[in-house]
């Protein structure tokens, strides 16, 4: 009973909570969970398997979430929680089992290669691209990040500026002088000067001396060279500056300009009188050179000579008579009585050489402009037309309206070949020539009344005048030769040698020669037996073992008339020859046609060689090589 | 009269000073070169034969190793320094233009598996069999100073190769598992494992440079992905490939070595059938390494040559071998895409010329332009017999040479006994496999 009333006792003194307690342990003495839950105190990878704890949640969880809604009944709006979560009870599924870890594995792998394989394709274009380029080079990003730098010392000095605008406009004008003026400046120098000033100063005046010392070597070292070449640059410039000068003259104020080209024709007439030429040309050394041992050379050699006496005997003499036929070619070359005359001729003896040089590039140029003919068809006229042309000028001249064609000729080759040939043409070229000057004269006399404007026309716009010559009547001749085929020309030509006859028989042998001949395997001495009783003569030809060949073969020259070919040259040749097409090209045609292009640069100008020639891939030495970055699909250098 | 003769003074064609160029009277005119394709063809003949007579590969050898070279690695930033591995542990590196050692330190118990430099060429790490990861500062210690590593790290599992991460402080390594690595933590980021026991080559991609592969023993190449992609795809082929490389201009390309004598140049994205075989070698090649420019790769190889491949081309450009060069553990091709640099069982690293009869060193402009002529005319002749025959014909060891006949033997017979198969069997029951497809097994997600 003690015991009873003890457990009533004991009934009453055990709380709610406790009995609960003691119903849950006992409940659970069942299921035995003697090791605790892992709790986590490091981060880990992985997770001890001996840790793991049966999950208690999945088959009879600790806590509803309907339990808890249902606290929540006090209030009208936990009441539609408690609904909610009701509702998406009900319609809430359990999630499906996990995958196999083979197969789990499997998606996650393809899936991973999948998106690396979108990733690669980026490349694709950028891989195409390097591999069909025909040059290549290497490192990629590869920028020439070499400057030129100037020289340093004159571009400082060129920010300073010690020169006025006035100076500098002036400087541009006429670049060759160059003048320093330095001032004292003795207004200052009266002041007294604070320290600041007078290094400014001297800085000032030691900037300007180290320009003008400068300028000065500059000078200095141009006028030390020698070269040949640098000379007849600078000369030739020159003269291209007063070709233009001459240009801008003609259009701006043709009387000047008329008056120039008096002077530099006066000038070349000058220099050819100067007897310079005579025996100075190449080939008038070479000659020389020869004279000593050849006596041809020598006689050729007192030939010019004489010829060129001649010129000059003949340009003094004056004669007066007007009406014969002219040469506008020598139009120009004055006696030299008329031309010291001309008041421009001091200033043409200054400076001969320059001027001289001058006329040479401008006749040239004039030539060019001009006429699209040879120089000689102007010299080799015959007479009639020109007589009428060149008296209408004359008239002209008279009547304020003169031709004034642009004298055209060439330096040597009127002297010389035309004088040689038509010596007595040429001198009454020359009569005709003063009348030519004084209607040059007459023209810049009466011209000071006529207006510009008529002149610059007259000036500008020469009468082209084109001439017989003596070649068109070779052409001529050659024209008038019947035609004839070639193949009577060679019949006509070896009728008496049998020419085609022999041909033949060449032919002939030539396919006797190829013929295969028969071949014969019979053993050499077999069949051919000996001893008494056998007669040689009586013993048959064996034909057993002969491979006869057939009498005719067919072959590629049979129907070709004249023609034999050897097709035995062809095999030759063959095994150097390529059999195939190689691959990127698809004819042979094509293949051939690449072939036939030369690529060397003694067959192509420079710059192609250099195109040709360029190497598929190209390094720089001792420059590591990078591979190339994903930033180079967004257009940055590889870096 | 004045009678125009041919006569040429000197003045005309002799030079007044040495500084002055000579002149040269061309005329372009087709007409007046009636013979110029037979000339350049000649000129072409001449180029290629001169090109035979020039071709001396072998620039020298750094001999000082005690046991066979195992492994090479290339500074990344200087053309000049290697580091080298041997099967004894040693680890040397080397002044390639002086030709000298100058360090050397035994740095693993057993083989020294693989090294490789850091992007900025600052340490070394290598990898040996005693399964320890350790890495070297590249600079030299100070007088007195012992060489030490900069860090150890003892790994759980074997290593056999290693492979840097072309820019971050990320390395892998190859072995029973194939394990990331941070250069700053001792223990690895990631480790994968994919169903093999184990892998002898880890390359990491040098393009996109989150994707590496390994070689691995059960005849496969595995890609993965350092990201949380990991292993990716797999591909199985008929033998084992030794060792794979990179095309470093190409994100898709790589090339492996492999134990059949063969090459092959596969597409990441296709991987099921190879883009080219390269054959050649004579047997199992067994290293591999791309050009900076990703035209061309040069292969080391069992059979004690080493051929160097154009990418797209099926046959090898040059074989390069000397008497004394035995089988080839590594080769590398420089940065400046100049040299090759090949180690052999016979304790020598031998430099070679990427290009046999090219010249080094700084040429004139004439001479430069004669060159590329020489090789313009090569090209546009290439497919004529006689040339053709010139530039390939190479003397090579008896050995390979005997071998090379007893394969095409092989080949042909091989070819024979199938097209005679076919001729007896009901059509379509023989199909044609093409050579491409007949070294893959297949292909594993």
């Amino acid at each position: 009973m003690g015991e009873n009333s003890d457990f009533e006792f004991s009934d009453i003194e055990i709380g709610e909570e406790q009995h609960k307690k003691i119903v849950a342990d006992v409940l659970s003495l069942s299921k035995s969970q003697h090791v605790q839950k892992a709790s986590r105190t490091e981060a880990a990878l992985q997770i001890s398997e001996f840790n793991l704890v049966k999950s208690v949640t999945d088959r009879k969880p600790s806590v509803h979430v309907d339990d808890l809604a249902k606290v929540l009944k006090t209030r009208k709006k936990h009441v539609e929680i408690g609904k909610k979560v009701e509702s998406t009870k009900r319609r809430g599924r359990t999630l499906p089992k996990p995958l196999e870890k083979p197969q789990a594995d499997r998606i996650k792998r393809s899936v991973g290669y999948e998106k690396n394989r979108f990733l690669l394709d980026r490349w694709e274009a950028f891989v195409t691209s390097m591999r069909s380029q025909a040059h290549q080079s290497f490192p990629l990003d590869a920028v020439e990040k070499l400057k030129v730098e100037g020289k340093k010392a004159a571009t400082f000095l060129d920010t300073l500026t010690y020169k006025s605008k006035l100076q500098k406009e002036l400087e541009k004008i006429d670049t060759e002088v160059e003048e320093y003026h330095v001032k004292p400046n003795t207004e200052e120098n009266e002041v007294s000067l604070s320290l600041e000033d007078l290094k400014n100063n001297r800085k000032e005046l030691a900037k300007l001396r180290a320009r003008q010392s400068y300028k000065e070597g500059k000078a200095r070292r141009q006028n030390k060279i020698k070269s040949k070449g640098y000379h007849r640059i600078l000369r030739k410039e020159r003269i291209k500056n007063k070709l233009k000068e001459f240009d801008e003259l003609q259009k701006t104020n043709p009387e000047e300009a008329l008056k120039k080209l008096g002077e530099i024709e006066k000038a070349r007439a000058l220099e050819r009188f100067s007897l310079r030429h005579k025996s100075t040309g190449q080939w008038a050394r070479s000659k020389q050179v020869r004279a000593k041992y050849d006596k041809e050379s020598r006689q050729v050699l007192a030939e010019q000579l004489q010829i060129s006496k001649d010129l000059t005997q003949k340009q003094t003499t004056n004669s007066d008579s007007e009406d014969e036929v002219q040469d506008i070619a020598l139009a120009v070359t004055e006696p030299p009585e008329q031309a010291s005359n001309t008041p421009w001729n001091i200033a043409l003896q200054t400076k001969p050489n320059e001027v001289t040089s001058f006329y040479n590039a401008f006749s040239q140029y004039a030539v060019d402009q001009t006429v699209p003919n040879d120089p000689d068809l102007n010299i080799t006229c015959t007479s009639m037309k020109y007589k009428e042309k060149l008296d209408k000028p004359i008239k002209k001249a008279r009547g304020k309206k003169i031709d004034l064609t642009m004298p055209v000729q060439s330096a040597k080759q009127i002297i010389d070949e035309e004088m040689i040939e038509q010596p007595a043409q040429f001198t009454q070229n020359f009569t005709r020539s003063n009348d030519s000057i004084s209607a040059l004269t007459n023209i810049l006399k009466t011209n000071t009344k006529q207006t510009k404007s008529d002149v610059i026309k007259q000036f500008t716009k020469p009468t082209v005048t084109h001439l017989n010559s003596t070649r068109p009547d070779i052409i001529v001749s050659v024209e008038n030769v019947p035609e004839a085929s070639q193949n009577q020309f060679i019949s006509e030509g070896f009728e008496d040698f049998g020419i085609a006859s022999d041909f033949m028989k060449e032919k002939k042998s030539e396919i006797e020669k190829d013929r295969p001949t028969d071949i014969d395997s019979n053993l050499p001495g077999w069949g051919s037996w000996a001893g008494s009783g056998i007669d040689p003569k009586k013993q048959k030809k064996r034909r057993r073992f002969m491979f006869k060949m057939p009498k005719t073969i067919p072959r590629r020259d049979d129907n070709k008339g004249r023609l034999i070919i050897n097709e035995k040259a062809a095999k030759k040749v063959a095994p150097y020859l390529v059999s195939d097409i190689p691959f990127p090209f698809k004819s042979a045609k094509d293949y051939e046609a690449s072939l036939r292009a030369p690529i060397g640069n003694s067959f192509v100008p420079e710059l192609a060689f250099r195109r040709f020639i360029k190497p598929t891939v190209e390094t720089k030495m001792g420059t590591i090589i990078e591979p190339v970055t994903t930033g180079i699909l967004m257009g940055k250098p590889n870096k | 009269m004045k009678v125009k003769v041919i006569s040429r003074s000197t003045d005309v064609f002799l030079r007044e000073t040495k500084q002055q160029i000579h002149k040269v009277f061309r005329n372009y005119d087709p007409d007046l070169h009636p013979f110029e394709t037979a000339r350049e063809y000649t000129r072409a003949l001449n180029a290629v034969k001169l090109e035979r007579v020039f071709a001396k590969p072998f620039l020298g050898n750094l001999d000082g190793h005690r046991d066979s070279v195992s492994c090479i690695a290339k500074h990344p930033k200087q053309l000049s320094t290697i580091v080298s591995g041997a099967f004894d542990g040693e680890v040397r590196i080397w002044d390639i233009p002086r030709r000298v050692c100058l360090r050397q330190f035994v740095a693993h118990n057993g083989i020294v598996r693989g090294i490789t430099y850091t992007p900025k060429g600052l340490k070394f790490i290598t990898v040996g069999d005693d399964k320890t990861v350790k890495t070297w500062n590249a600079a030299e210690p100070q007088l007195g100073e012992d060489e030490e590593p900069v860090n150890t790290v003892l790994s759980k599992t074997v290593i056999t190769a290693i492979s840097h991460h072309r820019q971050k402080a990320i390395f892998a390594t190859a072995g029973e598992v194939v394990q990331l690595w941070e250069e700053s933590r001792n223990e690895p980021l990631r480790t994968y494992q994919w169903g093999v026991d184990s892998l002898h080559d880890i390359a990491f991609n040098m393009v996109e440079a989150n994707i590496f592969a390994a070689c691995a023993s059960d005849r496969s190449i595995i890609l993965y992905d350092t990201r949380d992609n990991g292993p990716l795809r797999k591909v199985v082929m008929k033998l084992r490939p030794n060792k794979m490389a990179w095309n470093p201009m190409e994100a898709f390309t790589f090339t492996c070595a492999n134990e059949d004598y063969n090459l092959y140049t596969f597409d990441t994205r296709n991987l099921n059938k190879p883009v080219n075989v390269h054959m050649d070698h004579v047997a199992a090649v067994t290293s591999v390494e791309y050009a900076p420019t990703g035209k061309e790769f040069v292969a080391g190889s069992y059979d004690k040559t080493i051929r160097i491949f154009e990418c797209d081309h099926g046959h090898s450009r040059d074989v390069y071998h000397t008497k004394r060069m035995q089988r080839l553990t590594c080769v590398h091709w420089s940065l400046d895409n100049k040299f090759i640099i090949s180690g052999s069982d016979e304790m020598n690293i031998r430099i070679w010329k990427a290009r046999a009869s090219e010249k080094l060193g700084p040429l004139r402009p004439k001479e430069r332009n004669a060159l590329q002529y020489a090789e313009a005319l090569k090209c546009k002749f290439a497919s004529h017999p006689e040339i053709k025959r010139i530039k390939r014909h190479r003397h090579v060891p008896k050995h390979v040479y005997n071998a090379q006949r007893e394969l095409r033997t092989i080949k042909e017979k091989e070819k024979r006994k199938e097209a005679n198969k076919r001729a007896h069997s009901r059509k379509g029951t023989v199909p044609h496999v093409p050579e491409r497809q007949k070294h893959i097994i297949k292909e594993v997600q």
